[in-house]
């Protein structure tokens, strides 16, 4: 699996990481203002809230994709090594967090209530866990 | 949150998803810009940098 990773990043692990990371970080800033304005909390005049929440359903979708690749690619390359802790256990409560929310959306409707606060929770882990990796190597720190 | 098909206005949701597209490639440019700078490029480098060996060769061949 590592080797298969390694062929497909053409040796470049890190940086296709931080590239997908980053992505499915800027979405996510991006799907707090469509869900804002699918509330109704925000209303601009060239944006109705059912397009917001269509656009937020299809734009969490590809989060989603962006975020399971990320992490395949974290536990198959990198594993749990000792380094990076906080970043092991925000990546993990973000995975869990995450099934959880799309479970409320697909199957359980009576737990809906909960959808901000699983949605904001999604958003600061997403924000910790891209700090802690991508944030960090792009800032230089290594 | 429910989604009212029917009152989609397709412009909109057009442009909402042109917007998600561009932040997707504005990203992207970014972040290999900034990668291709040289940010992150010491994480795979293990020789302690490439300068003091430069150095060191310098050094070698005034002795010479």
């Amino acid at each position: 699996m590592e080797q298969l990773i390694d062929d497909l990043t053409f040796g470049n692990v890190y940086e296709v990481k931080t590239v997908l990371a980053s992505v499915a970080a800027a979405l996510a800033v991006y799907q707090l203002l469509l869900i804002a304005v699918g509330y109704g909390k925000l209303r601009p005049r060239f944006l109705a809230s059912p397009a917001a929440s269509l656009t937020h359903r299809a734009s969490g979708d590809v989060i989603v994709v962006l975020v399971a690749i990320v992490a395949l690619t974290c536990l198959a390359h990198f594993g749990f090594d000792d380094h990076g802790r906080l970043h092991q256990v925000t990546g993990a409560l973000l995975i869990a967090v995450f099934a959880f929310k799309i479970a409320v959306i697909r199957w359980w409707h009576g737990l809906g209530r909960l959808l901000p606060l699983l949605g904001t929770c999604v958003f600061v882990l997403l924000a910790l866990t891209w700090l802690t990796s991508a944030g960090h190597f792009l800032g230089g720190g290594g | 949150m429910s989604v009212d098909r029917e009152r989609i206005a397709p412009r909109q949701l057009l442009g909402s998803i042109l917007v998600a597209l561009a932040i997707v490639a504005i990203v992207i440019v970014v972040v290999v810009a900034r990668l291709g700078t040289g940010t992150g490029e010491n994480r795979h480098d293990d020789s302690g940098g490439g300068k003091g060996k430069v150095e060191q060769r310098q050094s070698g061949d005034d002795g010479g």
